[in-house]
């Protein structure tokens, strides 16, 4: 007993004793650790850049191929932080790290709708790119990121929605590319029901993101849009309680069960690749991520599917739109390196390495110059076609409803869902969400006038 | 003399006894009463995360709003039919495994071991393992329902708000029936063997046996386990959260609660709601000890 006793209290000494010298001196790595000293005193001390980039496997890979090219020219360290995949799970991480003024992250990826929420944490990128170098990315995505008058991020990628469909399906059973939400209705139900009587039982038309999340906005921008309706006026007041927008949704909770599984209510862009990429959809709203994805080697829909702008209303004012996405670099105001984070920022954005993205990953440059570079389009031949559709963006309204977008945001998704599910019948809940959004216009231009006025 | 001596000690016994606590309650103020204090002053002001002019009193401003809001009563309703449904579900299952686990004597240790296995995984993992379960597309459940032969199409649990809340329920039931079974477990062994005995000397069926001798001795650990269940239940948060999409239709108060704290960062709007689901909580919990404690006062005469 006393023994065991003796050998615990030994044991216990050596343990703090341990840990209050450190890992170096403990280990006998005296030599080692006053190598480091002298090296650390003669050489600057490396500068390590945290950013975020994305978290789907091909993002980061391509990220951290960039920051390994990065680190050998510059000879700085980049830390990449991985994120959730959500977006609203994101831009939550990271109010909170702004929140707390934290210097953990020095470059941060910034989705098209938040500047107007993330503006007074971000550095003014005008001050470190000339305009020229500005004027090389497509003015939309510059404006969007311009929150008064401050540019808080520079873009990187672009994102539009877009509509897939499987070649092979439409062959097989004589049909052509819907251009119309008529066309798709007809065709959809077609080649879901036969497909289902040769023996997919699991088969359906169409598939998009219908659960209640940012998402689901984006799917009714375009909704809206492509029938003529709309959400924000010209003077910024809400018009969404009109005609086309109600038409429109009525149509699309028609379609649930019918020719979309009504598990659409629950899908985010990686559950409807799901469905269709196993096979089970012949038509899918999502962004041009999901391409390189599918025509992938290894899947077994490799040259089956194909992609083109989203079908339109037939009324006036129709036409094919696609809600404008993509992801742009901004840098922390508590960044501690906001020098060589710039720099690093600008290299990423660089036409060499977006056209390296572009080539390998397929993923949608920011610069115009680049939809027009031989090489890359006789390797990537869908960007001719896409930079048709950046032709015809819709917005979301974060520039009308600023730092509230959010707010206003969730009471579209909410409102939408639950019309789609038949929770509430759609007349009235369009006026209720009118109503809820002139409100929300109301505050934001109050709020903005109490306390940006001014600032810079 | 001997008063005194006694009135020393006493004192210096209570000295000791703070001077040991003190530690604890220092953690306690810090990790507990601090944050508390400070959602309660939040509540009173307009705080928001992204809102420079932030921070001013506002009075009862967000109680108003809050009560204005019908999303608010919804996640009341949401979180009160939630606590109730899956609390008497739990409590139900939890004591027929509790009676089955203490008659079969052979397994005891190992069957005990075995049924804690749901209430050992995290709930955000096990919610996330059951949002992929209940899938319409590739979910097992469907299929399993489909071969048994009790749908003839697949059901798309996690996208109407209704069947949402009855997968929550079903989640939450499969994850808690172990702890309200261990928590009864443990009750049931301290009722002396004796009783049982007798009981089976005079032949007494195993329904009577449940309903006018368990029953009625288990009741002060029913109580107990009723209570911390239905506290728990009423923060719920995590399954809530991943199951229900965010759909404020199946929300819950917590879900609302942090809708507004983070999602919309109006930290004063959103610790107005925490404040309340405080309230609602202590309400309960008041409730609960009340009706306990008249019932051991019956007992008790």
């Amino acid at each position: 007993m006393e023994k065991n006793l003796r050998t615990l209290r030994t044991a216990t000494f050596v343990m703090i004793s341990l840990f209050c010298l450190g890992p170096h001196d403990a280990f006998g790595n005296q030599e080692n650790a006053s190598e480091q000293s002298i090296e650390s005193v003669q050489k600057k001390p490396e500068i390590i850049i945290k950013i975020t980039c994305g978290c789907k496997a091909l993002q980061l890979k391509l990220c951290q191929q960039a920051a390994e090219e990065w680190e050998k020219i510059t000879g700085n360290r980049v830390e990449i932080i991985t994120l959730p995949n959500e977006s609203n799970e994101r831009l939550n991480l990271f109010l909170q790290l702004f929140r707390s003024k934290s210097r953990d992250v020095d470059i941060f990826l910034v989705d098209v709708t938040w500047p107007g929420v993330l503006a007074n944490y971000l550095i003014d990128l005008r001050k470190h790119f000339k305009e020229k170098e500005i004027s090389e990315f497509y003015e939309v995505i510059i404006n969007n990121n311009t929150v008064r008058g401050r540019l808080v991020a520079i873009p990187w990628y672009v994102d539009i929605g877009i509509f897939y469909y499987r070649k092979d399906l439409l062959k097989k059973y004589g049909h052509k590319i819907p251009t119309t939400w008529d066309e798709l209705e007809v065709v959809a139900a077609d080649i879901q029901n036969k497909e289902r009587q040769n023996g997919n039982s699991r088969m359906w038309g169409y598939v998009f993101q219908g659960k209640s999340y940012e998402g689901l906005t984006v799917n009714a921008m375009e909704w809206f849009f492509s029938v003529g309706g709309s959400v924000t006026g010209p003077n910024g007041e809400s018009i969404i309680d009109v005609e086309p927008n109600r038409t429109m949704l009525e149509r699309v909770h028609e379609w649930i069960g019918s020719i979309v599984p009504s598990g659409v209510l629950g899908y985010t862009e990686e559950e409807a690749r799901g469905v269709f990429q196993s096979g089970n959809a012949v038509f899918m709203r999502n962004w041009p991520y999901a391409l390189a994805l599918l025509n992938a080697p290894d899947c077994h829909l490799a040259g089956k599917v194909e992609a083109t702008s989203l079908p339109a209303g037939t009324g006036a004012g129709s036409g094919h739109v696609g809600t404008l996405g993509g992801w742009s670099l901004g840098v922390s105001k508590f960044s501690q390196h906001q020098r060589e984070a710039v720099a690093f920022v600008r290299f990423l954005t660089s036409y060499k390495e977006q056209k390296r993205r572009a080539i390998e990953g397929g993923i949608s440059p920011t610069r115009h110059a680049l939809y027009k570079d031989e090489e890359l389009l006789t390797k990537q031949p869908f960007f001719a076609k896409l930079s048709n559709m950046l032709g015809n963006i819709v917005l979301r309204p974060a520039v009308q409803f600023g730092h509230l977008y959010n707010q206003a945001s969730a009471e579209i998704f909410n409102s939408v869902h639950s019309m789609l599910a038949g929770n509430r019948p759609i007349d009235s809940a369009l006026k209720q969400l009118h109503e809820r959004l002139s409100l929300l216009l109301k505050k934001v231009g109050k709020q903005s006038r109490e306390c940006f006025d001014g600032q810079d | 003399m001997t008063g005194k001596i006694r009135q020393y000690f006493s004192k210096y016994h209570a000295l000791k006894a703070w001077l040991f606590l003190s530690p604890c309650l220092v953690v306690i103020l810090i990790s507990g009463a601090w944050p508390l204090l400070r959602t309660f002053y939040l509540s009173f002001t307009n705080t928001a995360i992204d809102y420079s002019s932030a921070g001013a009193f506002v009075g009862c401003d967000n109680f108003s709003n809050l009560f204005e809001d019908p999303d608010w009563w919804e996640a009341v309703k949401n979180t009160l039919f939630f606590a109730v449904v899956s609390v008497s579900l739990e409590a139900v299952f939890g004591f027929c495994v509790a009676f089955v686990l203490h008659r079969n004597t052979h397994f005891k240790t190992v069957l005990r071991a075995v049924v804690l296995i749901p209430w050992a995984i995290p709930t955000v993992v096990s919610a996330k393992i059951w949002g992929w379960m209940f899938h319409d597309v590739y979910g097992i459940i469907n299929r399993i329902l489909e071969f048994v032969g009790i749908i003839s199409k697949p059901i798309s649990w996690i996208a109407s708000s209704e069947l949402t809340m009855v997968a929550i329920i079903i989640v939450d039931v499969w994850k808690t029936t172990p702890f309200m079974a261990l928590l009864l477990l443990a009750g049931l062994q301290s009722i002396s063997n004796e009783c049982f005995e007798a009981a089976k000397v005079d032949g007494v069926s195993t329904w009577r046996l449940i309903w006018c001798i368990v029953l009625p001795m288990l009741k002060p650990t029913f109580v107990v386990a009723l209570i911390f269940r239905t506290l728990d239940a009423l923060r719920v948060f995590d399954l809530v959260y991943i199951l229900g999409s965010g759909d404020l239709s199946c929300a819950t108060m917590s879900v609302y609660a942090r809708r507004y704290l983070l999602d919309f960062g109006e930290v004063g709007r959103g610790s107005s709601a925490a404040a309340m689901l405080f309230f609602i909580v202590a309400l309960v919990s008041v409730l609960y000890f009340t009706i306990s404690q008249r019932n051991l006062r019956k007992v008790n005469k």
